[in-house]
């Protein structure tokens, strides 16, 4: 399970299973990003409802990378610290792209029977 | 480094069975990196502060069975993308020239060359420049193919042939472009524009064959199987990889 609702979270599992590697692309199409940042935006972006743990985020990364829809390089920080920069590559643009247009269609779908957000 | 953290990355090392010992210190380098930036984000000086940060954390066994999971998917896959890719470009060339009427013999070596040397090496090795800019990315893959393609050399009648690694840096340049979409436009122009220098070089400069329009169709039909071939194998390529996304994605 890539995120770790907490208790008084309302949406359902099930509706976030697997979708990780998706929100990886999302957020790395902004820009290259280290791991620590994409928990924290994450964390941040949802309110702080859903964290993503090390041990769903770094085996989606490594996968992405052998799928060679993202890239990595390691970066040395000022302070003579290094880390581990994620960035997203053009078949991976192309792949989200075509997500995208998958998944407006299938919101669209479901809101043609539960209808629109209140 | 805190001693806590040492711990906990030699717990998690210790956890990560069945990987290189080069992949194992990668993983623990980035582990080690993420922790540090989090322990500096959270303001954590002491030892204690620290300890109490990583027991927030997945138990050291628990992270290290994530990590490595599907670390042996990933290098099946990277491996079997790569040669699959690399056979798709060293069938269509070879069998091409078995079309053509070249011996059995030259053509399974040019198609075997063809296929593993450059295909399959240049998909195994272009991760490490994936990073660089379009034409940084197209002058490394035609350098680097162009060095894999020495066998292609010895698939002749006459000893080593230098002209024949063209090919292979051919087949780098567009394995390379064709990563992205290209304009349909260039896309035709290549094989003319390639057919166009193989003679200026082997009938003009090198005077090593006789130029002759009937070898025209000939070398344009051969040049446009190699960039039909890569276009194919990277095809092929990106549908393995967005079955190995949605592979992923059900796992969760």
């Amino acid at each position: 399970m890539p995120f770790s609702p907490h208790p008084e979270a309302t949406v359902d599992r099930e509706l976030l299973k697997g979708s990780t590697p998706l929100l990886l692309l999302s957020l790395l199409c902004e820009g290259p990003m280290y791991g620590y940042q994409i928990i924290e935006t994450v964390r941040q972006r949802t309110g702080g409802t859903y964290t993503l743990k090390e041990g769903a985020l770094y085996p989606a990364l490594h996968k992405l990378e052998a799928t060679e829809f993202i890239a990595s390089y390691w970066e040395t920080q000022e302070n003579g610290r290094e880390r581990r920069y994620y960035a997203i590559q053009p078949a991976g643009l192309a792949f989200l792209s075509a997500k995208k247009k998958e998944w407006n269609q299938f919101v669209d779908m479901v809101q043609a029977f539960v209808g629109p957000r209140a | 480094m805190s001693r806590a953290l040492e711990a906990y990355l030699a717990q998690v090392d210790s956890g990560l069975r069945g990987l290189t010992g080069r992949r194992r210190v990668t993983l623990i380098r980035e582990l080690e990196a993420h922790l540090l930036d989090e322990a500096e984000a959270r303001g954590i000086g002491s030892e204690s502060a620290m300890s109490a940060m990583l027991s927030e954390k997945e138990h050291p066994s628990l992270l290290a069975e994530g990590l490595a999971l599907g670390e042996g998917q990933d290098a099946n896959h990277r491996g079997g993308t790569a040669l699959a890719a690399g056979m798709i470009i060293g069938l269509a060339t070879g069998g091409h020239l078995w079309v053509e009427g070249w011996p059995w013999y030259i053509s399974l070596a040019f198609g075997t060359a063809q296929g593993l040397a450059v295909g399959a090496g240049y998909f195994w090795v272009r991760r490490h420049w994936l990073r660089l800019d379009p034409w940084a990315r197209t002058s490394v893959a035609v350098c680097i193919t162009l060095l894999l393609s020495i066998p292609l050399g010895f698939t002749t009648h006459h000893g080593f042939r230098s002209t024949r690694l063209l090919y292979g840096a051919f087949t780098g340049f567009l394995l390379e472009r064709h990563s992205q979409e290209r304009p349909l436009w260039q896309t035709l122009l290549e094989p003319v524009v390639f057919t166009a220098l193989m003679f200026l070089l082997e009938a003009g400069i090198l005077g090593r064959v006789r130029f002759q329009w009937w070898k025209v169709p000939l070398e344009l039909s051969f040049n446009a199987t190699i960039l039909l071939s890569v276009m194919v194998a990277l095809r092929f390529k990106r549908l393995l990889a967005e079955r190995r996304f949605l592979t992923t994605q059900e796992q969760g």
